[in-house]
C-alpha cells in the first residue's frame, strides 16, 4: 500500500434505524474424559454406562434485539440452544433480559421487565452481586439471565473531589412464578445503588432488603493506580446467618505488562463457604447413598443429594477460600487478534485446581475462534478432585451478525 | 563590583525573560493546535483500520463524544462483534463496557480495546496541552517542531515530538516516545478537509511502529461538529445509553 492511499469513509453506511439487531451464531462442541472415581460422577451417571469419554455439541443463537422510538426503548436478549449429547437432543430458549426502557434527559432512566443488574467489580466472582446470578470463573464474561425488576438510574456530576453520584434503586417482586431464586412466597425485595467517581476511585455501596429475606450490605471499589495497573475489591455482609457465616470478601488486581501481558488475581473468601469437615460428611452420604443403591436399586436418596448439589455447587466456589489467576497475552509474536491465555483457580483449603489453557483467535472479522482443554485436579475428597470430568476440551466457533 | 552584579542580574533577567517567552509562545501554539484538530467540544465518527504486512484489513466504526479538556466516550457501531462496546475517558481513568458484561470495567490506557498499533489513549485522545508541556521548541525546513514532555507518569507516552506546520498550525508528524526516548509509534497527519463551520484538520491519521514492523494502522474522521452535552453524558452509568446520542 502507498502512502499516499485515499482513504474513504461514508457515514451513509452506519445511519441508525428504529429496529436494530445483532448477536451470534455459535457451534460448540466438547469432549470430556470422566473421573469415574468422582461423587459427582456417581450422582450424573449412577444408572447410565455412557463410557469414559462423552462428546457433547452446543448450537446456539443468541440475539439482542432492540426498538426505540424517541426516549423509548424496548430491549430483548434472548438465546436459543439446540444440544446433543449422549443422550439425544434438547433444545431451550431463554430470555436473558426483556425490559422497557425510558429515558426522558441524560441523568434519569427507568427499567422495567427482566435486566442484568451485575453490581460488583471482581472478575471471577461478586459477593455483592446480590440481584445477579452467579457467573462461572471459568467464563466470568459469559451473558447471564436477569430478574424481573423495577429500576432507574440518576447520575449527577461535579466539579471537584466527586466527580459522579449515580443512584439506582430497585424493586424485585417474587411470587411462585417470578424471581424464584428469592423465594416462593409473594413479596417485595427492595435493594439499591449508590456510585460515587470519588477522586479517581470508582465507589459502590449496595444493599437489598425485605421480608422474610437476609438483609445484604456490600461495598465495592475500583481504581487505576499506574498505566497498566488496576486495583479492586468488593465486601459483603449478610444477616441473619452464622456469624463466621456473615462476611465475605474479594481483592483483586490486573495489571498490564510493557509486553503486553494481562495478569488478573484476584483472592476470594466466601463466608458462606463449606469447610472441608462439611464436604468430607457430605460425599460420605453420597458413598452411602449409592451402596443403597447397589444393594437395593433405590435412587431416592442419589437422586436428592443430586438436586442438592446442584444448588450448593451451582455458585462455582462452593467452599470458602479461593485463588484466581488469568494471564493472557494478546497478539503474541506479532499474530494480530490472537490472544493466549492460561486460566488457574486454586482452592485453598484443600489444596485442588483448574488449569485452563486457552486460545482465541479471529481470522476475518466477525469470526471468532476459541479453544481451551481444562484439567482438574485435587486428591480424593476434594473441590476440584470430585468434579465430574478430569479433563474437559472445549471448541468454539461464533460468527457475530 | 556593583556594576558588575548589575549587568549579571540584567542580562539574567533578559535570558529568564527569553526562555519564559518562548516557552509561551510554545505552549500557546500548542494550544492552537488542538483547537485546530477540534473544537473543544464536539461530536465525530472514526473509522479505524488495522493493516497487516499481507494488506489484510479489519476495520472498526465509532461514534465519539468529547466535552472540555478531560472527557471523551466513544460507541462501537461496527464490526457486529463489537457493537455496542463503549468507552469512557476521564482524565487519566478509562472504563470499558461489554453488553454481553453488563458492566463497566476499568481498563488502562496502554491496553488497547482494538488491537494493532492504536492503544486506548490514542483512541480516547485529551488535548495535547492537557497531558503535555512544551520542553522546547525549534524550526525545521519550515515546520515548528514540539518538544513535549508527559505533566503526569500515568500518561501512555513520556515524550512527544511534533511537527507542526506553520502555514494552517496543524500537526504533521509526531513520534511517541518513552522516557529513555525510545521510539514507540510515529503518527502521520493527513489530507487536509474542511468539515465545515470552520473545522479544517487533517481527516487521516496514519499509525507505525517499529515494534510492530511492516503493520499500519489508519483512523479516518467524519462528520466532526462543535456540539455541548451534559457532565452525566460521561459516566458510568451512561455508557450504555451513548447511543442514544446519534
Amino acid at each position: 500500500m502507498s502512502g499516499e492511499e485515499e482513504y474513504s469513509f461514508d457515514l451513509s453506511t452506519i445511519k441508525k434505524k428504529p429496529i436494530e439487531y445483532n448477536g451470534y451464531f455459535e457451534f460448540r462442541p466438547t469432549l470430556s474424559v470422566l473421573n469415574k472415581d468422582s461423587r459427582t460422577y456417581f450422582l450424573s451417571f449412577y444408572d447410565v454406562d455412557e463410557g469414559t469419554v462423552i462428546n457433547e455439541y452446543n448450537f446456539n443463537l443468541f440475539l439482542n434485539l432492540t426498538y426505540k422510538k424517541g426516549f423509548f426503548s424496548i430491549v430483548t436478549t434472548s438465546n436459543l440452544i439446540f444440544t446433543n449429547t449422549f443422550s439425544g437432543w434438547g433444545n431451550k430458549i431463554s430470555f436473558y433480559q426483556a425490559f422497557l426502557s425510558l429515558k426522558p434527559s441524560n441523568s434519569l432512566s427507568f427499567n422495567l421487565g427482566k435486566v442484568r443488574l451485575k453490581w460488583g467489580k471482581g472478575y471471577a466472582w461478586n459477593p455483592v452481586a446480590f440481584a445477579d446470578r452467579p457467573k462461572d470463573p471459568n467464563d466470568p464474561e459469559l451473558a447471564m439471565e436477569g430478574f424481573v425488576v423495577f429500576s432507574f438510574d440518576y447520575i449527577k456530576s461535579f466539579n471537584g473531589i466527586l466527580k459522579t453520584i449515580s443512584i439506582s434503586p430497585v424493586i424485585l417482586p417474587v411470587n411462585e412464578s417470578i424471581n424464584t431464586e428469592f423465594g416462593s412466597q409473594s413479596k417485595l425485595i427492595f435493594g439499591g445503588k449508590i456510585y460515587f467517581l470519588l477522586g479517581d476511585t470508582d465507589i459502590d455501596i449496595m444493599f437489598l432488603s425485605g421480608k422474610d429475606f437476609d438483609d445484604r450490605f456490600g461495598i465495592d471499589f475500583s481504581r487505576n493506580i499506574s498505566s497498566g495497573i488496576e486495583v479492586h475489591g468488593e465486601l459483603s455482609y449478610i444477616s441473619d446467618l452464622e456469624q463466621n457465616e456473615k462476611i465475605s470478601y474479594l481483592a483483586g488486581t490486573r495489571f498490564l505488562t510493557r509486553s503486553d501481558i494481562t495478569f488478573i488475581f484476584e483472592y476470594y473468601k466466601n463466608g458462606r463457604g463449606l469447610s472441608s469437615e462439611d464436604t468430607a460428611e457430605y460425599y460420605l452420604k453420597i458413598d452411602e447413598a449409592y451402596q443403597i443403591y447397589l444393594h437395593t436399586g433405590d435412587a431416592t436418596t442419589l437422586q436428592l443429594l443430586k438436586e442438592s448439589t446442584d444448588t450448593v455447587f451451582r455458585s462455582f466456589a462452593s467452599m470458602s477460600d479461593y485463588l484466581y489467576l488469568r494471564v493472557s497475552q494478546k497478539e503474541p509474536f506479532d499474530i494480530l487478534y490472537f490472544t493466549l491465555s492460561i486460566t488457574s483457580i486454586y482452592n485453598l483449603v484443600d489444596h485442588s485446581c483448574s488449569i485452563t489453557p486457552e486460545i482465541i483467535y479471529t481470522p476475518v472479522t466477525n469470526l471468532e475462534l476459541r479453544g481451551k482443554i481444562s484439567f482438574f485436579s485435587g486428591v480424593s475428597g476434594s473441590d476440584f478432585g470430585e468434579k465430574k470430568n478430569s479433563l474437559r476440551l472445549e471448541f468454539r466457533g461464533r460468527f457475530y451478525f | 563590583m556593583s556594576k558588575k552584579i548589575f549587568v549579571s542580574i540584567v542580562l539574567l533577567v533578559s535570558l529568564v525573560s527569553f526562555v519564559v517567552g518562548q516557552d509561551s509562545e510554545a505552549d500557546k501554539l500548542l494550544l492552537k493546535v488542538d483547537r485546530n484538530l477540534n473544537p473543544e467540544s464536539y461530536e465525530s465518527y472514526k473509522k479505524l483500520i488495522n493493516i497487516e504486512p499481507s494488506g489484510r484489513k479489519k476495520e472498526f466504526v465509532l461514534f465519539t463524544v468529547k466535552k472540555g479538556k478531560d472527557k471523551v466516550a466513544a460507541l462501537f457501531i461496527s464490526p457486529a462483534s463489537e457493537k455496542g462496546r463503549s468507552t469512557l475517558r476521564m482524565e487519566e481513568n478509562m472504563w470499558l463496557y461489554i453488553p454481553n458484561i453488563g458492566k463497566p470495567v476499568r481498563i488502562t490506557s496502554l491496553q488497547s480495546v482494538v488491537g494493532g498499533i492504536f492503544n486506548n489513549a490514542d483512541i480516547l485522545r485529551l488535548d495535547y496541552a492537557e497531558e503535555y508541556f512544551v520542553k522546547k521548541s525549534e524550526e525545521d525546513k519550515g515546520m515548528i517542531v514540539l518538544y513535549l514532555k508527559a505533566k503526569k507518569k500515568s500518561v501512555a507516552y513520556d515524550q512527544l515530538k511534533m511537527w507542526v506546520d506553520k502555514k494552517n498550525t496543524l500537526p504533521v508528524k509526531i513520534e511517541c516516545m518513552t522516557q529513555t526516548s525510545m521510539l514507540i509509534k510515529t503518527i502521520h497527519y493527513k489530507q487536509v478537509k474542511n468539515f465545515g463551520k470552520g473545522i479544517k484538520r487533517p481527516s487521516v491519521i496514519e499509525t507505525v511502529s517499529p515494534l510492530h514492523k511492516g503493520y499500519k494502522s489508519v483512523m479516518i474522521f467524519a462528520g466532526i461538529k462543535s456540539r455541548k452535552f451534559k457532565d452525566e453524558v460521561f459516566s458510568l452509568s451512561f455508557m450504555p445509553n451513548l447511543d442514544t446520542l446519534r
